[in-house]
């Protein structure tokens, strides 16, 4: 029970009980020990010290490197790759490609059967209405 | 909903650039949007995404995907205003503010708006060329340019206002339907975008604008402003074409007499960047040629030559600049003998000058032999002028190549960084489209 009131002091407690073993485990030895911290001064990474910028940035490779990372996917990768692909695997865009086979097997069959590339009834005739010769006398003729 | 969605990416960028760190994150955002662009339009045989004042066709799809690749490449190659930290916060907020105009003309509806952005994007472009520029030239560069294009444009703006006094509709897309048989207005219509091709009597804002604007100014100035041109040519000639059929021989003439001049003149540069520039020139006056022979195969191959001169010619302008941050001149003496200190940047100028004197397999040859085959079939005397136009811009740029790799090199040099990755990614995102594009042509060069 009075150990449970003296529990406030369990800090010093331990404390102290910590500085006692200290004291009892000192030694003095000079060989080299694995738990002694290395002290010498830090050296840059290798990689740090002379390096080439990507042209982004000349004063901080992180950000240099992001850039260039960043750009390089931006343009390359999205633009020129991805667009590239879209752009020619497209599927026939407006129906050309098909419109244009779809005239040369018009023409193919037109040419077996010896009818002319097209008719020249191709509107009919009764639904083209012209002007009167009265009309046209001073219309300037372009050719 | 489309074009919508795009320009409110773009509005909500700016102010994105105004924070922190988020150069690089500006430039991948433009990477991204322009990958969703590519890929969510591939309807593009007819007007496709119409809403209340936007739309898109083939014409419209094509240049505004090159304006959202030039303006992304535009920030890849100014990284020196970051390292510097020299006002890069406005410059991202410049070049967003361009972006966003330049999609707003190739993307409206109504043709008085479609005016009202092709002038406001020339006040983004002057801020570049002067607040980011080199020389002290640059200030009377910015006043020729921004005069020499008021001076063409104001006509333009009186005849937008009498076509709606007589029409009643700006809808670009109705004006197909009607005829304007008036010299007049047909003059006034397209002077501004002769101005801005630009045209030869004209061109005299180019060879200042393009050499003193920074790399940025420089690469947007020869990538899309001078587009902006032919694509208001394009849609101009909808309802001009009976009275062009009068008079192009005037525009046809001036202009390739003219090419055929100044690619004489590019022999005579001794500033790489005004080399490329007056070759901008000698290109664009093909184009001019392409669009007012009014042939289906001039329209392709002008659109073609546009698309591929942007790409080329930026990639140029990318390339001088490399030269320039490490030699700080753009001589062609002291430029010399590149190749011995940085033979792969070699590789590089010679695939885009090969592609800008439309080498097989680039892009620019596709044009050229469009506009070749249309400008022959409207008068066989152009063949003598177009042949002489083509061959000296292969001399011209085999000249600039090999004065700048081959040869000794300037004995002052001293030392220099070779080539970072950052500076090799942005010629080659400038040279694949070039050169691959050509294995699948239809998605910008039929149109129906």
């Amino acid at each position: 029970m009075a150990a449970l009131i003296k529990l406030r002091h369990m800090p010093l407690v331990q404390r102290s009980v910590w500085n006692h073993f200290n004291k009892v485990s000192r030694n003095i030895s000079t060989s080299k020990k694995n738990s002694d911290t290395a002290t010498t001064a830090c050296e840059t990474k290798t990689e740090d010290k002379n390096w080439v910028s990507y042209g982004f940035d000349y004063t901080s490779k992180e950000e240099d490197t992001n850039a260039h990372h960043a750009t390089f996917f931006f343009s390359v990768t999205l633009c020129i790759v991805f667009g590239g692909v879209c752009w020619a695997y497209s599927p026939d865009v407006h129906m050309r490609d098909w419109a244009q086979r779809e005239a040369f097997l018009e023409l193919r069959r037109r040419e077996k059967a010896g009818l002319p590339p097209i008719s020249p009834n191709f509107i009919d005739p009764k639904l083209i209405k012209l002007p009167d010769e009265s009309e046209l006398c001073d219309v300037e003729i372009i050719i | 909903m489309m074009m919508m969605k795009f320009l409110f990416m773009m509005i909500f960028m700016i102010p994105l650039c105004f924070m922190k760190n988020m150069f690089w994150l500006v430039q991948m955002m433009l990477f991204f949007m322009m990958f969703l662009f590519m890929n969510l339009n591939l309807n593009i045989m007819c007007f496709f995404n119409m809403s209340y004042m936007f739309y898109c066709d083939i014409i419209s799809f094509g240049l505004i995907l090159l304006s959202i690749w030039i303006c992304s490449l535009m920030i890849m190659a100014s990284e020196s205003l970051f390292k510097l930290n020299f006002y890069f916060n406005f410059f991202l907020f410049n070049v967003i503010f361009l972006l966003i105009m330049l999609y707003l003309t190739f993307s409206v509806l109504n043709l008085l708006l479609f005016y009202f952005f092709f002038e406001a994007s020339l006040i983004p472009t002057l801020l570049l060329i002067i607040g980011w520029g080199y020389q002290p030239e640059r200030i009377q560069a910015g006043m020729y340019l921004l005069f020499y294009t008021l001076f063409g444009s104001l006509p333009l703006l009186m005849g937008i206002i009498y076509i709606f006094n007589d029409l009643n509709t700006m809808t670009i897309y109705f004006l197909k339907f009607f005829n304007m048989n008036m010299y007049l207005l047909y003059i006034s219509m397209i002077f501004a975008f002769l101005v801005k091709m630009p045209m030869y009597f004209v061109h005299l804002w180019l060879p200042k604008a393009h050499v003193e604007a920074p790399v940025s100014g420089s690469m947007i100035l020869a990538g899309i402003m001078l587009k902006l041109g032919g694509y208001g040519l394009l849609r101009v000639m909808i309802f001009l074409q009976e009275v062009n059929l009068k008079l192009n021989y005037i525009w046809i003439i001036i202009s390739l007499v003219g090419g055929l001049f100044i690619s004489m003149k590019c022999f005579c540069q001794v500033d790489m960047k005004s080399l490329i520039a007056y070759s901008s020139v000698a290109h664009m006056s093909m184009v001019i040629g392409g669009i007012m022979v009014m042939n289906y195969w001039g329209f392709i191959g002008s659109y073609i030559l546009m698309i591929s001169h942007g790409l080329c010619s930026s990639g140029m302008f990318c390339l001088a600049n490399i030269n320039y941050e490490r030699l700080h001149s753009r001589s062609l003496y002291i430029n010399s003998g590149m190749m011995n200190f940085m033979p792969s940047m070699s590789l590089w100028w010679f695939l885009l000058l090969s592609s800008n004197m439309a080498a097989p397999p680039s892009l620019n040859l596709l044009g050229e032999i469009s506009l070749i085959n249309s400008l022959v079939s409207w008068s066989n005397i152009s063949m003598i002028l177009l042949m002489m136009i083509s061959f000296f811009s292969a001399g011209y740029s085999l000249y600039l190549y090999s004065y700048i790799q081959h040869g000794k090199y300037f004995q002052g040099l001293y030392s220099f960084y070779v080539g970072s990755s950052r500076e090799y990614l942005l010629l080659f995102l400038h040279w694949f489209p070039l050169n691959m594009m050509i294995l699948k042509v239809d998605f910008i060069s039929i149109w129906f």
